[in-house]
């Protein structure tokens, strides 16, 4: 339950920020977290609050079970095991390829550079530190934290498995849409990817797995943004950065949600 | 600045979408500086879906293109709805100016039609080099993502 009180506090603290930074600004308080139309110093001073709530609970949360994070999340990533970060890698990967073939071939996705040169350029080359991060931080939180909490807590945990799928998947979720964003229907793929994290991590108590399937999803969603455009029907290919969220993408992390749970 | 102007941000009047061949830039400021829209707004190609949207909304008053192949690529590309800018009962009644002389006139069908079909093609041919491109790049991805998985299994 610890994790949870921890990251139930991260949405207020994020607001408080917001609050006092568009009151600095002279801006009226708003009720939703939503910096959209705000002045580029709310916005960077809300971006930068975020990471260091989010950081807090990932060096706390050991703190507090009395343990030394390095220690922590060291136990949740075993050398040996370090290979199923290349199997995730490649899965998410060629998943998405077939995906993004398949809707090139039939002309739902069309090739077109939207971005200037130098921003693509600059884009492609921060990728990978990019996705190696957006993956472990996310995966130490929803996984290494809310996860691993639940599945040791023992009034959740006598639920069975399923209780800290559900929680660990609602929490990503949810954290995805905290902040007012431009869609809502992505919240199914959202869910189906969450319980497809959750799973690789129950299966092998080690986060490698999710971790490598989330930075392999991240990079080719990233690496292919700014030279496609999505045609639709958003309900069948997604759309943005979000091509899991339509009901081919569904289908497919389903798919492989099904394959870790029984080869694992 | 009070908050209802903020909200309602002023009509620019002339929107202009710089060429596809760079070559026809000159011709394309020299009519600006005739008609006085020297601080017209510029959108590059790569900007036409946000053009697009913003003609529709009514932002601008005319939109200038250096030739017609130009508004004919955004129609290809399915980013120019000229009946919700130009012509219909709730059309945005966008004038579209080119700058190129050849344009107006007696219409010479044979000629538009020509005309249509030459930029079709080299859109077409344009998007099916993309196509193969992106399409090859994403086969290799998917083919090395085969062979590690197959490796790491194996």
């Amino acid at each position: 339950m610890t994790a949870l009180l921890l990251l139930a506090m991260a949405p207020v603290a994020m607001w408080l920020v917001q609050s006092a930074l568009l009151a600095a600004n002279g801006l009226p308080v708003r009720w939703r977290l939503d910096a959209g139309d705000a002045p580029a110093g709310v916005r960077t001073g809300g971006r930068i609050a975020t990471q260091v709530i989010l950081l807090g609970i990932l060096i706390g949360y050991p703190l507090l079970r009395g343990r030394s994070p390095v220690e922590y999340y060291g136990s949740l990533l075993p050398t040996a095991e370090i290979g199923d970060f290349s199997i995730g890698a490649a899965a998410a990967s060629l998943f998405l390829c077939v995906l993004f073939l398949a809707w090139i071939a039939a002309d739902l996705l069309r090739v077109e550079v939207h971005h200037s040169r130098r921003k693509w350029i600059r884009r492609l080359a921060l990728l990978p530190a990019t996705a190696l991060f957006g993956a472990f931080v996310e995966e130490f939180l929803f996984r290494g934290v809310v996860m691993a909490d639940v599945m040791g807590s023992p009034t959740l945990s006598r639920g069975g498995p399923w209780i800290a799928i559900a929680v660990s998947t609602l929490v990503f979720t949810g954290a995805h849409y905290v902040r007012a964003v431009k869609r809502y229907w992505t919240l199914f793929g959202h869910l189906a990817l969450g319980i497809l994290l959750s799973v690789a991590f129950l299966r092998t108590r080690s986060l490698w797995l999710p971790a490598g399937l989330h930075a392999g999803g991240i990079l080719l969603i990233m690496g292919v943004r700014p030279f496609v455009r999505y045609r639709g029907p958003a309900w069948l290919v997604g759309a943005s950065i979000f091509p899991f969220a339509g009901v081919a993408g569904i289908v497919g992390l389903s798919i492989m949600t099904a394959y870790v749970w029984t080869h694992r | 600045m009070s908050d209802a102007k903020r909200d309602d941000p002023p009509r620019e009047p002339v929107a202009v979408r710089l060429p596809t061949q760079s070559q026809l830039i000159d011709i394309l400021e020299k009519y600006l500086a005739t008609r006085g829209w020297t601080a017209a707004e510029r959108f590059l190609p790569k900007d036409d879906d946000e053009l697009n949207d913003r003609l529709c909304r009514g932002e601008f008053a005319a939109v200038v293109f250096a030739v017609p192949e130009d508004a004919m690529r955004m129609i290809w590309s399915g980013h120019g709805s000229v009946g919700r800018w130009h012509a219909g009962e709730n059309a945005a009644k966008v004038e579209i100016c080119f700058a190129s002389g050849d344009v107006g006139g007696e219409v010479d069908w044979p000629e538009h039609l020509r005309r249509i079909e030459r930029s079709f093609a080299e859109w077409e041919s344009g998007r099916r080099r993309r196509q193969v491109i992106a399409g090859s790049i994403l086969t290799a991805v998917a083919l090395v993502a085969m062979a590690v998985l197959l490796w790491t299994r194996g």
